[in-house]
């Protein structure tokens, strides 16, 4: 069943509040360190969440471009996509 | 080794005592990745891999053999990777070897990685794929012998016995230098620290941690002295050491390989207990199994203290500095003294002058390596001048008040020199002035631009937004960890003391971005 990008985003930003725990109502523009207070550490076994939910990989140093729960979606999107390509 | 046994006078000989005690038992385990159609199966396509205390040493001796080979033996021989076996094993071989072992942060930048290879005179580099890279964007490839640490692994592997047996390297001295690592100092700027063999020795063969732990998970980075030392003193102490790789599977180690104790900073800590909480006794709900938590690096966090101990975790706090080498102060947490640091452990003497804390021990380094007046400032007829502002009660607790100098810590242990960063944000000349400070784990620059003579109020707005986007562009280029999570800027210049430094408790809250 195909899925659209705002539906996968959805689904990675429930991720997110399930992994982090997170009492905060997250959107794209919710800042991962400033709003949500994540340490460092915290954002790499994030990424290790998603990874297993979206079976996906995502280098660790990606995480330097990442400020907001917007831009970890655009990783795990892309990292979908790439995922898609070569199955075909 | 009893404790009552002299500390070996070099690396060498500490290694040499390790064998010994190595022998028939397993030291390491780490997880390694099989060889998988689905790449995505990430933590589900690993497996438990073993090392025992014979395959270390025929790994090092093969390791070092590969070094001599490579003319490096006797050299400054950098590291650079993440935590693995590859790592640690890498750094045993370099001492065995002869050499000096200089650590560097896996996260370096190329320009930084280029200007410390100088700094230290480096003539080779071990290093994980992803350094490589690094090493060849400095533009040193050409200029220092570069080994891959999975090629030396393979290439030590395939020698026979006969040709590790690594002819003895020039006898070191307890005196000589044993290891180089960077550090930002009380002082501000990176200093690239020196520790002696014996210094580096009596930091690693000690006894104080007295309580018997099974296997240490080993999750601090190597390339700081706490990351690598408390690896090789669980080895000492008779443990084993987990690896833990990526600090993504961080709760994954705890769960597949089940050790009893961990060594952690705040931050890991908050994480741990968030875990805890609903985690039952050791954790054995989370299929963990965990026994001891020491936590260091950064101020601890009492307010997990009690839920801890009622999961029956000990915990211990850990206060050191990094000049100090690897003996610092160990203490179990209690509910009546949660805010101490403890007393010092025999073996480290300490002092209080002017309200600031001093330590001697045989671990405390040499100096700063080409930087006498630096060390001039820290160092004292061996002792080393911590820089943190300390008190002790009638009963001999120790407890910290504050710091003398401007280092901004962070609760994963990373220390920030903010001077290091201001100089960083100074090559944009739309930046005059910048003080960088810390909102909690937040690190923040308040600037004040470089507005040409009546500057209109729109061409101020396009300043300071070049600026938001330069800002932007320094946190690409450093780690997490290091990047400004807020930009304010002031309306007038900030405030200078008699001798023009600025006087950063004078920067007021700015416009706020």
């Amino acid at each position: 069943m195909k899925i659209t990008v705002s539906e996968l985003k959805a689904k990675i930003i429930e991720e997110i509040a399930v992994s982090t725990e997170t009492d905060l109502e997250i959107t794209e523009e919710t800042a991962l360190y400033e709003d949500m207070g994540l340490a460092s550490m915290e954002a790499y076994v994030l990424l290790c969440d998603l990874e297993e939910t979206f079976r996906v990989r995502i280098q660790a140093s990606s995480l330097r471009h990442v400020r907001t729960v917007g831009d970890l979606c655009e990783l795990v999107v892309d990292a979908v996509r790439q995922q898609g390509r070569k199955g075909r | 080794m009893s404790e009552e046994k002299r500390i070996p006078d070099t690396m060498r000989q500490v290694l040499e005592e390790l064998e010994d005690r190595m022998q028939g038992r397993r030291v390491f385990r780490y997880m390694a990745e099989q060889e998988s159609e689905s790449p995505e199966d990430g933590w589900n396509s690993m497996q438990i891999k073993e090392i025992s205390g014979e395959q270390f040493f025929r790994d090092i001796k093969g390791t070092a053999d590969l070094i001599r080979r490579n003319g490096l033996a006797g050299t400054h021989i950098g590291i650079m990777g993440a935590n693995s076996y590859g790592w640690i094993m890498a750094l045993c071989a370099i001492f065995w070897s002869g050499s000096v072992a200089v650590l560097l942060d896996h996260e370096t930048d190329p320009a930084d990685l280029r200007d410390r290879a100088q700094q230290v005179s480096l003539a080779g580099m071990i290093c994980d794929s992803e350094a490589s890279e690094t090493v060849r964007a400095a533009g040193l490839s050409g200029q220092i012998r570069s080994l891959e640490i999975r090629e030396l692994l393979i290439e030590s592997r395939e020698m026979r016995d006969s040709e590790t047996d690594c002819a003895a390297a020039a006898e070191k001295r307890a005196e000589d230098l044993a290891c180089i690592f960077f550090t930002s100092g009380t002082t501000g700027g990176s200093k690239a620290v020196m520790m002696s063999e014996h210094g580096l020795a009596a930091g690693i063969c000690h006894r104080i941690q007295n309580r018997k732990f099974r296997a240490i998970l080993a999750v601090l980075p190597f390339h700081h002295i706490s990351g690598f030392s408390s690896a090789l003193n669980a080895l000492y102490l008779g443990a084993e050491v987990c690896l833990a790789e990526q600090q993504k599977y961080f709760y994954k180690y705890l769960e597949t390989m089940k050790p009893d104790y961990v060594f952690v900073v705040p931050s890991m800590l908050r994480m741990l207990a968030r875990k805890l909480k609903n985690g039952g006794p050791n954790g054995r709900l989370l299929g963990w199994d965990l026994h001891m938590i020491n936590c260091g690096g950064a101020a601890f966090c009492p307010e997990f203290l009690q839920m801890l101990l009622d999961r029956n975790i000990t915990v211990m706090q850990g206060y050191g500095a990094s000049e100090a080498g690897a003996i610092g102060l160990l203490w179990e947490m209690t509910t009546d003294h949660p805010d101490t640091i403890g007393k010092p452990p025999a073996g480290l003497e300490i002092k209080i002058v002017d309200d600031e804390l001093w330590m001697k021990s045989e671990a405390v380094m040499m100096g700063y390596y080409g930087d006498e007046e630096g060390t001039r400032k820290v160092l004292r007829d061996g002792w080393y001048i911590t820089g943190d502002l300390c008190r002790m009660d009638a009963d001999g607790y120790l407890y910290l008040t504050g710091r003398k100098k401007n280092l901004i810590i962070l609760s994963n242990g990373e220390n920030i020199s903010p001077e290091e960063i201001e100089g960083r944000l100074y090559q944009y000349e739309e930046i005059r002035e910048a003080v960088v400070q810390a909102e909690g784990d937040l690190l923040t620059a308040s600037i004040y631009p470089a507005y040409p003579r009546d500057c209109p109020a729109e061409e101020q707005e396009r300043i300071r937004e070049k600026i938001r986007r330069e800002a932007e562009e320094y946190n690409h280029s450093v780690p997490v960890y290091r990047q400004i999570r807020k930009v304010h800027f002031l309306e007038e210049p900030v405030g200078k003391t008699a001798s023009g430094k600025l006087i950063r408790r004078s920067v007021p809250g700015g416009e706020r971005q």
